[in-house]
């Protein structure tokens, strides 16, 4: 991998991965794309879906690694989810569901594990 | 998943049915108010979303959608943070809907989910009657001058758990009662008293008339004469207040929001005294969605404007509406509302810019034209307006050093109690009459028919003095008020004089003083 920054990503959304699956959430899907962005990780658990997106730091530099999730961000994720729910809308699994967004935040250690983790269910609208 | 409540849109004096409706849908999370909402209404969503929560209850997971049915009125201020809360609370299934549509609810929501007090309480009670709801939820705030309105439960909550509790029947509430004979029987002792007036028989005997037929008094004389004294002292003569009046009174007070917590009845005569550099909209009532101003806070009460001319001209002439018609109506772009504003209104003026014109002890030094130009501020119009003008002189070293203490208010008081008497028994079958000075031209032609000499005498009045048709009128109704003090069914001559006495300084400033 060329770009270390990535690879932390990469590792902090297996992390978040890992977590949800450890509280009882399905992932539906990692890394929904389109051409407005990206939704890190798509998971449910019983009739809720979150859309979560995962905030991964060594230090604490830059402030606590869920401030990153700027309003601009925000509005990017919102948009983005809205795109999924139009592709999806007709899947009568999701009939009775309510959504979410979800933002996890997590720092990493030298050894690349997670030193802490912070998952903000319902973390804005 | 959809839930309706009831609440009501203060509007002026009135409340108008509201339905609140919340719809929970499916989608991303989303929380919208839609239905004419001002600013405050769209900021109740942070309020609701917060007090819900924080009174243990679950915020919904869904795409929200509150709805203020008809969506033509307008609707302001933070009262529907209740019964958007309650309804949502429904919607979501954490409050059976059952009584729900019974009732009716206004408070404004703290962020721990706490009850605080609102506006115009007493006439959302109002509302709530007309519209034959089984009771209304309001803040323990505004509880006792709601329950004034008779025929509607007023059930106070402190708290949005309590509305909770009650609604879903797990706690019983017991309608707020409070006793407005014995409210109102617990008035003040009525302010400064009279008898701390030294000499001014004139002027007390002027005021002792104008209280009896509700006329407005004009005090022209020297700073120090003690024109604002006696104004003071008018509320303490004038009749005791009636339930009704005492209703109108607080409700006007309510819709301003002047009401202190937990207060009820409101059970005396206001005294209003605005300074002279308040603007029209103060005096009238104004703002985007007008409030009530100084006139209708003197309603029923006493209006006194001290330093007449320094009043801004538009000020001085948003008074003639309603001195002539009792209420005042004011216009804005997105409402128009008209609030009561029946007062006495009493003014004082110097007789020049330096004040000491008529004091035989100090030289005045304003030039004529001056003093023509301050009395100039004060319109005809106005001046025709007022029934009764009067001279107040300084006091003489004599009268200020050793005064007997004189009539104390409570004797003035009863006479004037007895010759309104007189007069509702006269006016009994004119609504809305109640004092001579209210009587249209048709009731004043009728009540106020004089002999032949006092009508030479009149006539030659008019002469002397150039009087217009209104005042001819004015006239008429201060005279048939003092005869009433003197317990004469007719109108005599020395009533007479003594009624066009009191027009003596009309032009002043030309003639007189």
């Amino acid at each position: 991998m060329g770009d270390p920054r990535r690879g932390r990503g990469r590792r902090g959304e297996q992390l978040a991965r890992d977590h949800l699956a450890s509280r009882g959430y399905d992932i539906i899907q990692t890394n929904f794309r389109s051409r407005y962005g990206e939704i890190d990780i798509i998971a449910r658990k019983g009739d809720v879906v979150a859309f979560v997106e995962v905030k991964a730091r060594r230090d604490r530099f830059f402030g606590e690694p869920f401030e990153a999730v700027s309003p601009r961000k925000r509005a990017q994720i919102r948009r983005m989810a809205r795109a999924w729910l139009m592709a999806n809308a007709h899947d009568p699994a999701y009939g009775d569901c309510c959504f979410r967004f979800d933002v996890i935040s997590i720092m990493l250690d030298e050894a690349g594990g997670a030193s802490e983790l912070d998952h903000m269910e319902d973390a804005f609208r | 998943m959809l839930a309706r409540m009831f609440s009501h849109a203060v509007l002026g004096m009135d409340a108008s049915p509201v339905e609140v409706e919340t719809d929970l849908g499916r989608g991303l999370p989303a929380f919208s108010i839609v239905g004419l909402p001002d600013a405050a209404v769209r900021e109740s969503r942070e309020r609701v979303r917060a007090g819900i929560t924080n009174s243990e209850y679950d915020f919904p997971l869904r795409r929200i959608t509150v709805n203020l049915a008809p969506a033509d009125i307008r609707k302001e201020g933070p009262a529907f943070d209740l019964p958007i809360a309650l309804s949502l609370l429904a919607a979501s299934e954490q409050l059976p809907s059952g009584r729900l549509a019974e009732y009716s609810a206004a408070g404004e929501l703290s962020l721990d989910g706490s009850v605080r007090r609102i506006n115009g309480a007493l006439s959302l009670a109002e509302g709530a009657r007309r519209s034959r709801h089984r009771g209304l939820l309001l803040p323990a705030a505004n509880a006792r001058e709601a329950a004034l309105v008779e025929g509607i439960d007023v059930l106070a909550v402190q708290t949005l758990g309590q509305a909770v509790d009650f609604l879903s029947g797990e706690l019983a509430l017991e309608p707020v009662r409070v006793d407005a004979e014995s409210l109102l029987a617990g008035g003040s002792d009525g302010g400064p008293d009279l008898a701390d007036v030294k000499g001014q028989e004139q002027a007390r005997r002027a005021l002792e008339v104008c209280a009896a037929g509700g006329h407005n008094l004009l005090m022209v004389g020297p700073p120090g004469a003690g024109k604002t004294m006696l104004a003071r002292r008018l509320p303490s003569i004038l009749p005791a207040l009636t339930k009704r009046e005492a209703v109108e009174i607080t409700r006007v007070y309510s819709v301003a929001g002047m009401l202190a917590e937990g207060m009820s009845l409101l059970a005396d005569r206001p005294f209003r005294s605005p300074h002279h550099t308040i603007s029209h909209a103060g005096l009238a009532g104004g703002g985007r969605v007008p409030r009530p101003g100084e006139v209708s806070l003197a309603h029923l009460g006493v209006l006194f404007l001290d330093e007449l001319p320094e009043f801004s001209r538009l000020a001085l002439e948003t008074l003639r509406q309603p001195l002539e018609d009792g209420e005042v109506t004011i216009s804005r772009s997105l409402v128009s509302v008209t609030y009561p504003a029946r007062f006495m209104l009493v003014a004082a003026m110097n007789a020049c810019p330096c004040g000491h014109l008529g004091d035989r002890s100090r030289r005045c030094l304003c030039p004529p034209e001056k003093v023509n130009a301050y009395r100039g501020r004060v319109s005809g119009p106005l001046m025709d307006r007022i029934d009764v003008a009067i001279e107040v002189p300084p006091l003489a070293k004599r009268q200020l050093l050793s005064s007997p203490r004189r009539e104390p208010s409570s004797a003035v008081a009863d006479r004037v109690t007895a010759c309104r008497q007189r007069q509702s028994a006269r006016l009994g079958e004119a609504p809305g009459v109640f004092c001579n000075a209210q009587m249209s031209n048709r009731l004043t032609e009728r009540h106020c028919r004089l002999e032949a000499d006092a009508e030479k005498l009149l006539e030659s009045g008019i002469d002397r003095l150039s009087l217009s048709a209104r005042a001819h009128q004015r006239i008429l109704k201060v005279a048939r008020t003092i005869a009433d003090l003197d317990g004469s069914r007719d109108i005599l001559t020395a009533h007479l004089a003594e009624a066009i006495s009191y027009r003596g300084i009309d032009r002043t400033g030309r003639d007189g003083l």
